[in-house]
């Protein structure tokens, strides 16, 4: 996708990024973990970022979640610049724009699950829609356990808070980091279920990370990063295609002739030049 | 929301939450059971001032050019034909005369005088008329009025205390000497079953007009006016017949006069208290400030997540401050009740320790209401305002990232910023030393340079805790093998939290150590002063010889003047307030035969001298003649006794003043101008060749008559005089085993967060085998490593800011450093055990932890 093709489509993006930079440390342990990145993320879409540790995916979600700055280009969520925000303005968008969800659940201990979830709404000092909250929680199954503290719930119920959690305050778009990783793979299918089912039933936006193939097979899209840069895209993979997809980019490396920081469409062109 | 995660994060907490309430809530306590009892004492004088002026419309008293209305005991002295004069006047229906002295004691069957520790002995003349007096004669049918000179009256509590029969004869020793007079009978004084606030005894007027005056006149008229009589005019007919040289009281300005000099008593009284009240409260911030810091250090991630949760950077500050204000209205809401508490206890403490005070009503005021909610909830605002501003600064980005790199600790930060606050604290203290304030502003300057200087201390505790660690944990390792290398480890590897956790000791030990060696300077210097200047080989006092104001008939100094054991005997007298300078200010007024005296009491003269010095010469102390600007030779204009104004000449300057104070004049002219001639304290000299306890029996012997007065030797004289430093060190001790007792509550706190915070670590060392009484045994020797650093540094910081404290107050306070060696080896031992026992529980805690759940721990 072109710059100016990340420009234009304003319209049906709920967040983007444009040549985004972000470099850690400087001088000689200056690490690039953003090497100008261009990406929309469209509305009412479930979209994951896939691509091995250290690929940026982590810091390119926190970039355009607003939990970090990027040091060059640009983050929009929406028609919103993140860069152009003071730091009152950001708090402003991430508690009425924007939803998170952890790796490791980040649930408050002292509060009930049903008060975890409706603490974004307090800290904005908003009303909760009662109708909406209801039909997450029953979107998501917790009826039951709404009064428990979280260390009496397990992993899954935890991070199904969280779920809601993110969901309560109908922000604009969530993102997910590594939401499966600490749940074991049942818990984890029932957690994505959840996101999935938001996406279709409820309409939300969402970016996922994960390095899980599996996991990204429940998005729409995949998109593939690697060394700071996107390296390509699947529309609704199954898991093989996307294990396929990241194999390719991790033997691409390897194969002689193959540009440094190809995408895997310029691998497997290569490849099919060198059957040739 | 806010409040309720606030509540709950309290409630999570509970056991961390009490125990740092609990130190705010004690030193709210102390200080607001001190303002309860004070104002409940002063509830009561007042009711007593009243009472002491119910029924007397108007009094008439000698002209006083020494302000305080109250002195009528020192005035000249009312001639009895006034009265008729009074009587004569236009709307006076009833004129009485009065007469009082202090230091009448009578003297029980078995020959003891009454004891007069905290109270006073007095001597009165039975009233003229009673409607115009302050007595009550009980009807029990046995009581009479005393009637002649061979009969006299005792208050119905002091009889029946110390068990005189009405009938039996007793002596009684009076300005005039010791008599024997016939116990007829019994009275209130005030008011009715009133427990009479002194020691009284009563004769008919002409009789303790001859006891107490040596056959003067009154010491106030008291004055009914008739029937529909206007107040003013009265007073303004009295005024014009008697002329300038007396005044007219009314009654409201006698009560008025009576409850300021209540006032002033006891704001002394509630001064040295509050200032321990203080202390305690200081070591309290600091604990409650460490807590906070520790807890929400621990919470750092959590503040993160709810800025990703979208909580701006104000919210997040408000939990901290919300659970703070919680703290702080528990605070002051159980401080106030315990208040009552501490109050009574004061009230119970005063009287078990004999004082005859009107037990105070628990009356709480707004005084005491509002100085709860200021210290409960201001300590705890202002000590939540750093860890707020913490929680403030957190980026949403904390909630994602690792552990180690979220708050970083900067060794040169603290360093720098501890040592320009200690600077500061150093500089004022410095200034304190240097410049010569009045006594109040020295006090808040050192005040205010000790707290700069423990707060510096303990921001850069730190930076020293982990070398000092080491240092201090060296034996332990040796010893303890494995454990005491891991408890060593354990106390270097986290400095800030090693010093975070002995911080509540060293404050504590601070505090008590700068206490103790002002204390101890104060008692050494009174000391060394006595030791400089007494030369009489026996001093004579009424009870101890700590209270000036307890004086006897100058009969004993004439009696035992016959003792041939003794070549030579002085007397001394002193008067409370009984000098005023030109500044307006009061001070003690000495007498003694100026040109011998120095025999007995070396004065050491540095100018001018007393040879040859009489009547009509001062000697005046160098400091006392370097603030008037007075030299020898020079003349001096003091207002004497209250009733004029007397022009002396300065013969000596001198530097004594444990013994005689700032301004001595000859006994000649006490006689002279001062009513009362009763001597304070009598010294003599041993004749030559005469043994020591030859000389004593003969004292003994010739003193027979006054039983109240005590012989005693230099030596003895010396440690009666320093049991006034005593009994003030006993006070300040009970304070500060107090402020010790919060401080290792404070310890165990920290010390239980600081194990806490290592769950994880602990469970991997379970988890590879460490046995659980290794755990433990390394938990408290960590904790005695961790208190004995706390306790060094305390006792340090202590220490240094006592003796510059002590080397800053004038030389007639503290002139002599003492450093308390003894006390400061049981304060570090203290620690040590201190350190132990406060980790007993955290210790044991760490050893129920789930080792799975320990692990899994996050």
């Amino acid at each position: 996708m072109s710059n100016a093709a990340v420009e234009s489509s304003e319209m049906v993006a709920a967040a983007r990024a444009v040549d985004a930079v972000k470099i850690y440390g400087s001088g000689e342990t200056e690490v690039r973990a953003l090497d100008g990145v261009n990406i929309i993320f469209e509305q009412g879409r479930f979209t994951a970022i896939m691509g091995p540790s250290g690929s940026g995916k982590s810091t390119l979600m926190q970039c355009m979640a607003a939990l970090d700055d990027l040091t060059e280009g640009r983050a929009y969520i929406g028609g919103t610049d993140l860069s152009t925000l003071s730091d009152k303005e950001l708090t402003r968008l991430r508690r009425d724009r924007v939803g998170f969800i952890f790796q490791a659940f980040n649930l408050v201990p002292t509060l009930t699950a049903i008060e975890n979830v409706t603490l974004p709404l307090a800290l904005a000092r908003r009303e909760p829609d009662q109708q909406w909250v209801d039909s997450v929680i029953a979107t998501v199954g917790l009826g039951d356990r709404l009064a428990h503290r979280p260390n009496e719930l397990s992993g899954g119920q935890q991070q199904r808070v969280a779920v809601s959690r993110a969901l309560a305050a109908k922000p604009e778009i969530i993102f997910a980091d590594e939401p499966t990783g600490n749940l074991d793979s049942r818990s984890g299918t029932d957690v994505l279920r959840f996101m999935r089912k938001a996406v279709d039933d409820l309409g939300q936006t969402i970016v996922m990370v994960t390095h899980d193939a599996r996991a990204a097979s429940f998005a729409d899209r995949v998109v593939f990063l690697s060394d700071g840069s996107l390296k390509g895209e699947l529309i609704d993979p199954t898991a093989e295609q996307v294990l396929d997809y990241m194999k390719i980019l991790q033997v691409g490396q390897f194969i002689r002739g193959v540009p440094e920081g190809a995408t895997v469409d310029q691998i497997l062109e290569f490849m099919e030049e060198l059957e040739e | 929301m806010l409040l309720r995660y606030s509540l709950r994060n309290i409630a999570a907490t509970r056991l961390r939450f009490a125990l740092t309430t609990l130190a705010v809530v004690i030193g709210v306590a102390l200080t607001v059971g001190v303002l309860i009892n004070t104002d409940g004492l002063r509830a009561s004088f007042s009711d007593m001032a009243g009472d002491l002026y119910d029924h007397i419309d108007l009094s008439v008293r000698s002209q006083s050019t020494l302000g305080n209305v109250d002195q009528w005991q020192d005035l000249p002295l009312l001639d009895p034909s006034l009265k008729d004069q009074l009587e004569a006047i236009d709307g006076v229906e009833r004129a009485a005369g009065a007469v009082s002295e202090f230091s009448v004691v009578a003297i029980d069957a078995d020959g003891n005088a009454l004891d007069p520790q905290f109270t006073q002995q007095a001597g009165m003349g039975w009233p003229e008329d009673e409607s115009l007096g302050r007595i009550f004669p009980l009807d029990d049918g046995v009581s009479r009025r005393p009637s002649g000179p061979g009969e006299f009256a005792m208050d119905h509590d002091t009889a029946a205390d110390f068990g005189f029969q009405i009938g039996e004869r007793y002596k009684v020793a009076t300005p005039a000497g010791t008599h024997s007079f016939e116990l007829v009978g019994v009275f209130y004084f005030l008011e009715p079953e009133l427990r009479a606030p002194f020691q009284l005894v009563a004769w008919d007027m002409d009789t303790a007009r001859q006891l107490l005056h040596s056959g003067g006149g009154y010491d106030l008229i008291d004055v009914r006016l008739s029937p529909g009589a206007s107040l003013d005019e009265v007073t303004g007919s009295i005024e014009r017949a008697l002329g300038p040289s007396y005044l007219v009281l009314s009654q409201q300005e006698q009560v008025e006069a009576r409850d300021q000099e209540f006032s002033d008593l006891l704001a002394i009284f509630r001064n040295g208290l509050l200032a321990f009240a203080v202390i305690v409260l200081v070591i309290s911030a600091f604990i409650t400030y460490n807590t906070f810091t520790l807890i929400t250090g621990q919470r750092i991630k959590e503040f993160g997540l709810l800025r990703v949760l979208g909580a701006d950077r104000r919210q997040v500050a408000l939990t901290v401050a919300l659970e703070a204000l919680v703290m702080g209205a528990v605070a002051t809401a159980v401080g106030l009740g315990l208040g009552i508490g501490v109050s009574r206890g004061l009230s119970a403490i005063m009287e078990a320790a004999g004082a005859e005070l009107p037990m105070p009503e628990a009356m709480i005021g707004g005084g005491p209401v509002g100085a709860a909610l200021a210290l409960g909830v201001g300590v705890t605002a202002v000590v939540a305002i750093l860890p707020a501003m913490r929680a403030r600064r957190v980026t949403p980005m904390v909630a994602l990232a690792d552990d180690a790199d979220i708050d970083p600790y900067s060794r040169r930060r603290s360093i720098i910023v501890g040592t320009a606050v200690g600077g500061i604290g150093l500089v004022l203290l410095v200034a304190g030393l240097l410049s010569d304030q009045s006594t109040s502003a020295l006090v808040l300057l050192l005040g205010f340079g000790v707290l700069g200087a423990l707060v510096g201390v303990n921001i850069c505790s730190p930076a020293v805790a982990g070398p000092m660690s080491q240092v201090l944990g060296w034996p332990a390792a040796r010893v303890f093998s494995l454990n005491g290398r891991l408890a060593r480890l354990n106390a270097a590897r986290n400095p800030r939290r090693t010093a975070t956790t002995a911080s509540a000791l060293m404050i504590g030990l601070a505090m008590v150590s700068l206490v103790t060696v002002l204390g101890t300077s104060f008692k050494e210097t009174l000391n060394s002063q006595l030791e400089d200047s007494v030369r009489a080989d026996w001093m004579l006092c009424a009870g101890a010889c700590d209270n000036r104001q307890l004086s006897f008939s100058s009969e004993a100094a004439s009696e035992i003047a016959r003792v041939p054991e003794l070549e030579s005997v002085e007397s001394f007298r002193f008067r409370p307030n009984g000098v005023r300078t030109a500044d307006g200010r009061q001070h003690v007024l000495s007498a003694a035969s100026l040109a011998s005296f120095s025999r007995h009491v070396e004065p050491n003269v540095v100018s001018g001298s007393l040879a040859g010095a009489g009547p009509g010469d001062v000697m005046v102390h160098v400091d006392a003649a370097q603030a008037f600007g007075l030299g020898v030779g020079d003349a001096v204009r003091l207002e004497i006794s209250g009733s004029q104004e007397v022009v002396f000449e300065v013969v000596a300057l001198h530097t004594e003043d444990s013994v005689v104070g700032s301004w001595v004049i000859d006994l000649g002219d006490w006689d002279r101008h001062v009513v009362g001639s009763q001597d304070s304290l009598v010294t003599a000299i041993t004749a030559a060749g005469v043994g020591s306890e030859d000389a004593r029996a003969a004292l003994a012997a010739g003193l027979a008559e006054f039983p109240q007065v005590e012989v005693r030797n230099q030596a003895e004289y010396r440690a009666s005089r320093a049991t006034q430093v005593d009994n003030l060190l006993v006070v300040i001790n009970v304070f500060l085993i107090i402020a010790l007792v919060i401080a290792v509550m404070g310890f165990s706190n920290t010390m239980a967060l600081s194990v806490f915070e290592r769950t994880r670590e602990i469970g991997l060392l379970r988890a590879v085998g460490m046995g659980k009484w290794q755990i433990r045994s390394a938990i408290l020797l960590e904790g005695v490593i961790v208190a004995v650093f706390g306790g060094l540094m305390g006792v340090v910081t202590g220490l240094a800011t006592g003796l510059i404290a002590a080397a800053s107050l004038p030389s007639d306070i503290i002139s002599t450093l003492a450093v308390p060696g003894s006390t400061v080896v049981v304060y570090l031992v203290v620690s040590a055990v201190a350190g132990l026992l406060a980790s007993l529980a955290p210790a044991r805690r760490a050893n129920r932890l789930d080792l799975l759940e320990a692990i899994s721990y996050h």
